[in-house]
This record gives C-alpha cells, structure tokens and sequence, in this order.
C-alpha cells in the first residue's frame, strides 16, 4: 500500500482526484485537505509517501507547504497554472498536471510516481538544492514552521538576516525566527531594490539603515533602527557605497 | 499638396478677380499716369497681366519643390533667383511680342516702353515675390492642419489601443478552473456539469463580444457579473457569499463595459482563494445626485494576504475610467479591519454616447 494526500483547496478537485484513484487499488489515501496549515499538519502526522499538490491555496501555497515539512513524499502538482512547472520539476516533482486533466494523464503520473516509489530512488536532486537554483522570482512573505506553529512572516517586516550556520535568523518588528536556509537564497530572492548584502553572515533592509561608521582599520559596521550592529565587509562596503551614493 | 488654385474652383476665381483688378490698376496707371492713349493702355493691361496671372500659376511648383526645411538657405535663394529672373524675363518677351501684334506704330507707347522697362521688370519681381510668399503661406497652413489632424487620428488610435490593453481580458486561470470544476461534476452530478458549462457559455459570449469602447446598461454589466459569481460559487461551494443591493434606477445608466470584472476577480484572488472561511462579497449601487456610487467590498484573511498588496489591477480601472470620463476622481479605495472596500462613481449617461 502506498500512502497519499491530496491537498487542494477546491472540493471538486479533490473529488476528481479521488475518483481517478479508485482504480489504483494500492494507493490509499489517508488524508484530504482544503488548506496549507491542515496540509501541514496531516502530512506530519501520516508521513504519507505519495502527495497530489494544488498551488494556489489560501494560507500557504503548495511551495510553502513543501518548504516546511519534514517527509519528504514524491509530488504530483496539480494546478491549472503553467507557470510554475520549472519551479515544481526544480523541486523535483514526479509530474506536473494541468487542470483540467484527463484520466490518462492522471495514470501515466501516478506509474510514474509509484516506480519511484517502489523503486525507492529518490531522485539525485533534493529540495535543498533546488533552494541553490538562481531564482529571479522576489519573495514576498517567509514562512516559518516551530514544531506545530506555522508563522507567515511579510517582507515588509524583515529587518535584516543574519547568517547562523545551516540556518538563518530573521530578524523583525516582531521578533527573530531562526528558519533553515541559504544566505545566498535571500540575496538572490530579497528585492535589491529593499534589501543588501552588506557581509557574508548579513543582509539588511536599506531603510533600516540608521548610520553606517567605521570599526577597527579598514572595516565599518552598520547601526540600524533597531540598535543593531551588523559588520560590513569591504565588498558590502562598496555596495553600500552604490545603492546609498555617498 | 495639389495646386491650391488650379484644382480649388473658389480659389481660382478669386485668383482670376484679382489678376483682373491688378489690369485694371495697370490700364489706369497707364492711361492716366502715363498719358498713354486708351487703345495702348487697353492692350498692355490686359495682355502683361494676364500672362503675369498664368506665369503666377506655375510659380506654385517652384514653391512647392522649393522647401526652405530641406534645401540650404543658398540652394533656396539662387534657385528662386534663377527662377524668377526667367520668370520675368518670359513675362515680358511673350507679352512684348503679343502687344506688337496689334500696336505696332505707336510712338508714344514704345518711348514708354524703353523708358520704363525697368519698371516693369522691378514690377515683375515683386509679383513674384508677392506670389511665392502666399503660395508658401498656403503650404504652411496646410502642413499645419495636416498636423494637427494626424495628431488627432493618433490621439485617437493611441486611446483605443490603451482601452484595449486596459480591459479585462478573460483570466485564464479561472478558466481552466472552471473546466476543471465541470470535468468533476460531469462525473459526479451531470446535470450540475451542464448549467455550468451553460453560465460559461454566455459569460464567456457576453466577455468575447465587447469591444473596448463599448458600453452598456449597469443592469447587464451586473447580470454578467452574477453570472461570473455563479460560475465561482460552484468551485468554492460555501466558501463564497454574495450579497447584492441595488436600486432599480441605476440599472438604466450606461456604463463603460466589463469595468466591475476586475473588482470582482480582485475579491475571488484575494479574498476566496486566501481565505478557508466564509467571504462575502457586498454590492451596493445607489444613486446620488447626477452619478450612480457603486461600491464592492469583500473580507480577506489578513494573515494569508497580508495588509496590502490588493492594489494591483485596480490602476487598470482607475486609468479606464480617466481616459472614459477625464478625472481621476471616480474611484476609492478603503482597506481597513480586514475589508477591502472600492466605491466607484459613474457619471450618469442614460444615452449611447
């Protein structure tokens, strides 16, 4: 038996789903859900190994959902939005079925999806790869899972990020979240026009640029609104050099 | 350009009354100035100015070929030089040898001759001075309007091409929803499949025939809407709520077509797709005054959509409606506790424009 969970927030697309399943008698499906949170949630509970994805969803998009779960289910995206393909494959989706979808199209997916399943050949690729790939979209919220709490974090908010090893530490008007992510993600998907690379363990929002003074020989650091010091390397320096003009 | 006088029937009889004034002026000139007797002025008026009249027409080309804006001020000056000198000197040994043909002993008259050659060739020139600035005064009135007209016709296509790239244009994505919606249903509720795929129908009929221009009564840019809500409502079942309060005497104003599609699409993206409870879209129209006030306004989950980011599409709207109605003043937008509220102000048209 394979387990599976499809998540889509509209119960008509669900139902289709369901009904092209009927004839997959080893695929069982242990959850639906209407919602990123409760998608979330069940697929941390079931571990499922198999997931039928919608994008555009209220709460969290499909994306989001698979940013911050633990398992990691082979994906079937199911969505009637052609532009996310590359994104979806990048993230190493077994398939990518347009809506509406036939039941053949449907099958050749889910054979697709259960050879690897039973093959157990998690393709080379893995998520935190595809995090690397140069991605010109510009992010608008971060999403940000604490055991059982999922937290929407707008971009509006983010004052700086700092580096902490494997993760990072995003820093708010509201509080710090650490999440588990690239600094060179953040340089790449952070508006320039908001937002620069002042060090390798910083980023930090330009309007939140209060002074910027010298330390030491040869090295400056930032001060922002909110108190903190962030160091500046000489690379950051000239950045900061260009997008202030001074 | 043709030529102005040739092939303009008021203009060549002005131009005809004039020459004949001017040989008028020359007989008196020359019979009462010079002394001339009435036989010799007679003839020398009339032949001098009406040669002069049809060198006069044939200037026209020198002028029109002549272009101050493209040839140097040199090329320009010598080639009227050459031209004019020609142009007199033709003037005076085709009217010389005509008026010999019927005065040929007349002492008086050939002593004026010699004497005041000169004369006439001075007189020569500024005819043909007088004659090329109005012909180039002509030129430059109708480039003039030629412009102005073009720049009208541009306006004009210019405001076209924008109300076409401003209308909104049937979003694919609810499109393919749908159908994906109707796949279902065809599966589970046949005869649900086949009302929708008949509300898609005429939605998408009534959205494909419009053009941009158009408008139409409030009354069926409301219907089309419900149709579309109807449409949506199947695929989000409960999660959709409408309420509509309008009062019967907006449904006769006419308005710029599909203008409420994108407030409504904006309520669905921001407000349905975001949110897993319940939206309720409102709509009110009532009037006021000399214009209809409509208002839309939905719930959003603040935490999923965030404080803004509902603005895009609505400066599509706001730019149809000033270059429709010339102000800037017609739409409003509000977004405060979670409700999204955009109250637009049609100037109350009761008849096609």
């Amino acid at each position: 038996m394979i387990s599976a969970i499809i998540l889509d927030d509209e119960e008509l697309a669900r139902q289709i789903t369901r009904k092209y399943l009927e004839v997959f008698p080893q695929i069982e499906i242990v959850a639906e859900c209407a919602d990123g949170f409760d998608g979330i949630k069940a697929i941390q509970q079931h571990k499922p190994q198999l997931l039928f994805l919608d994008i555009k969803m209220p709460k969290l998009d499909g994306f989001e959902v698979l940013e911050l779960i633990d398992s990691k289910p082979e994906v079937i995206f199911t969505t009637a939005h052609d532009e996310f393909a590359i994104k979806a494959f990048e993230r190493n989706a077994v398939d990518y079925l347009m809506k509406p979808f036939s039941r053949e199209r449907f099958a050749t997916a889910l054979n697709k999806a259960i050879a690897r399943i039973e093959s157990n050949s998690k393709a080379p690729a893995k998520i935190d790869e595809a995090r690397e790939q140069i991605n010109t979209e510009t992010l608008n919220r971060i999403v940000i899972r604490n055991g059982s709490n999922i937290k929407i974090v707008p971009i509006d908010s983010v004052q700086y990020i700092e580096a902490q090893d494997d993760y990072v530490m995003i820093y708010t008007s509201e509080g710090k979240y650490l999440k588990q992510q690239t600094m060179k993600y953040y340089e790449t998907c952070l508006d320039p026009a908001y937002f620069i690379r002042v060090h390798r363990s910083y980023i930090v929002r330009i309007e939140q640029i209060k002074q910027i003074e010298p330390y030491e020989k040869d090295s400056f650091i930032v001060k922002t609104l909110s108190g903190a010091k962030l160091s500046v390397s000489k690379a950051g320096y000239k950045k900061l050099k260009d997008v202030l003009n001074f | 350009m043709n030529h102005p006088i040739i092939f303009k029937q008021t203009n060549l009889l002005i131009y005809s009354a004039l020459s004949i004034a001017v040989g008028i002026v020359q007989f008196i000139l020359l019979h009462f100035f010079f002394k001339l007797d009435l036989n010799a002025s007679a003839v020398d008026s009339i032949i001098y100015s009406t040669i002069f009249s049809f060198i006069g027409l044939s200037i026209w080309f020198m002028v029109y070929y002549n272009d101050i804006e493209k040839n140097n001020i040199w090329i320009f000056s010598i080639s009227h030089l050459f031209s004019s000198s020609i142009a007199v000197a033709v003037w005076i040994l085709i009217s010389h040898f005509l008026v010999s043909l019927f005065i040929s002993d007349n002492t008086i008259y050939n002593t004026f001759l010699d004497k005041f050659l000169y004369l006439r060739i001075v007189q020569g020139y500024l005819g043909y001075i007088i004659i090329a600035l109005f012909y180039y005064v002509l030129i430059f009135y109708q480039t003039n309007i030629d412009n102005r007209q073009r720049e009208e016709s541009f306006k004009t296509l210019l405001r076209d091409a924008e109300l076409k790239s401003l209308k909104s244009q049937i979003n694919p994505h609810f499109l393919f929803n749908s159908l994906n919606s109707i796949s279902s249903l065809t599966m589970f509720d046949p005869e649900k499949a086949q009302a929708m795929i008949i509300k898609l129908s005429e939605y998408l009929r009534f959205s494909l025939q419009f053009k941009p221009d158009d408008t139409i009564t409030f009354e069926k840019e409301i219907e089309n809407i419900q149709r579309y809500l109807e449409i949506e409502k199947i695929r989000f079942g409960k999660r959709l709520a409408m309420n509509f309060e309008i009062e019967d005497v907006c449904n006769t104003v006419f308005v710029p077509t599909m203008i409420l599609q994108p407030l409504f699409e904006n309520a669905i993206k921001y407000g349905v797709h975001e949110n897993t409870e319940e939206t309720l879209i409102s709509v009110k129209a009532k009037k006021e005054s000399n214009h209809i006030a409509f208002t839309i306004s939905n719930n959003y989950d603040k935490e999923s959509v965030g404080s803004k980011g509902q603005g895009i599409g609505l400066s599509n709207i706001k730019d149809r409606m000033q270059i429709i109605y010339g102000t800037t003043e017609l739409v409003k937008i509000k977004n405060e506790n979670s409700r999204f509220t955009v109250h637009l102000y049609f100037p109350q048209v009761n008849v096609l424009s």
